[in-house]
């Protein structure tokens, strides 16, 4: 059981080579964007095509955004993807931490002290260990958004692997995503379809809560002029970047580790 | 872990996709006329009903399509208990059946036909 927690942490970090790699490199990432933007040019390109709009992206420290008209911040640079996984594991590696210390102290009262732990006692342990970890699992995801979202929403499909705490708190990502607020919605929507024009150029009603909000986009409901009934699906404006660096990250972590495996499943991808 | 590993490196290659609306527009499109065919080629009725884009009202990441009225699968159950059809009644059992059949022939039909496949929820 906690070979399956410290693997499934293990994934959702991704990147643990790709920080020391990167720390050598920094001077050279700070400077420059095209480490990431070889990860994606194409977006990169995207990106830098599109007009800005203040406030959509608090956490961005964008250095690119020069003209002042970048709405969708660009892909994050070696260093912001840097930091992610470092933020990661910062706070991930306590869990694991404590898991690996709760091992030893089992192991330690059994063979040193002669114990005898019942194993309705140990289950107790591990139950709250779960609670605990858990707790702060979700947390972080729900925090760091982008790839660490998704891996736990698969995470929390996996009853048959993961302990029943994990599998529920994540569940939790699955649909209790916070929207995003209706002044940003109507400012993606103008900008994308009506070329910064008012909605009421394109819509008869367009509902200000969402039908649903996920990880990458939420849904409204709306009239159009002639009256027909539509969905309207809008992405969030600083998913992009967050979600492609979390990516990156695990192909370098998988290419990094090809040579430790049995399977060299770099090439696959 | 490797599993693991892999796994997790081909959802975040779909992930990338999921992130271009285009795409998703052209989806739609696909799977609606991958279950209005037979795998023959002719066209047939559809067992399901597909929401499609609406015109030019896309963008790579805002997409406008019909708002299709239905009930999600998890939420089934207490929707025919609203219309009081009782789980486990001959009428929840034509339902279910129905259902099933639908899905049966949409997924036969894309994977046996179009060899393209909707997996999401």
């Amino acid at each position: 059981m906690t070979n399956a927690i410290s693997k499934a942490l293990f994934l959702l970090g991704g990147a643990l080579f790709l920080s020391v790699e990167d720390v050598q490199g920094l001077q050279a990432a700070l400077s420059i964007r095209s480490k990431a933007s070889v990860v994606d040019s194409r977006s990169a390109l995207l990106a830098a095509s599109v007009a800005s709009l203040p406030n959509t992206n608090s956490n961005s420290n964008s250095t690119s955004a020069d003209n002042g008209e970048i709405e969708f911040p660009p892909p994050l640079t070696g260093f912001q993807r840097t930091k992610r996984a470092i933020e990661f594991y910062k706070r991930a590696l306590p869990v694991l931490a404590a898991y690996k210390a709760k091992e030893v102290e089992l192991q330690f009262r059994r063979s040193a002290l002669g114990e005898n732990i019942p194993d309705w006692e140990e289950n107790q342990i591990w139950a709250e260990m779960d609670e605990w970890g858990s707790t702060r699992i979700a947390e972080t995801i729900q925090e760091m958004k982008g790839f660490y979202v998704k891996t736990g929403q698969v995470i929390s499909t996996r009853v048959d692997l993961f302990p029943e705490a994990y599998t529920s708190k994540l569940q939790e990502l699955q649909d209790g995503l916070e929207p995003m607020p209706y002044e940003l919605v109507e400012k993606v929507v103008r900008q994308e379809l009506l070329d910064g024009a008012p909605l009421s150029e394109l819509f008869a009603t367009f509902d200000k809560e969402p039908l649903g909000a996920a990880s990458i986009a939420q849904v409204h409901k709306a009239t159009l002029l002639d009256g027909r009934v539509v969905a309207v699906k809008l992405q969030r404006p600083n998913v992009e970047p967050k979600l492609l660096g979390d990516v990156a990250n695990l192909k370098r972590i998988s290419k990094a580790l090809a040579k430790s495996l049995p399977v060299d499943y770099y090439t696959v991808l | 872990m490797q599993m693991i590993l892999s796994a997790s490196c081909e959802l975040g290659d779909a992930l990338v996709n999921e992130l271009n609306f285009y795409a998703e527009a052209q989806a739609m499109r696909k799977i609606d006329l991958a279950i209005s065919h037979n795998a023959d080629g002719t066209a047939t009725e559809r067992p399901l009903a597909i929401p499609l884009p609406i015109g030019e009202l896309v963008s790579k990441r805002v997409l406008v399509m019909d708002f299709v009225e239905g009930v999600p699968l998890n939420k089934l159950r207490e929707k025919m208990l609203e219309k009081g059809i009782e789980p486990g009644s001959p009428e929840s059992k034509i339902a279910g059946r129905r259902i099933l059949n639908s899905l049966a022939l949409a997924f036969g039909r894309m994977i046996f036909g179009s060899g393209f496949i909707h997996v999401s929820e």
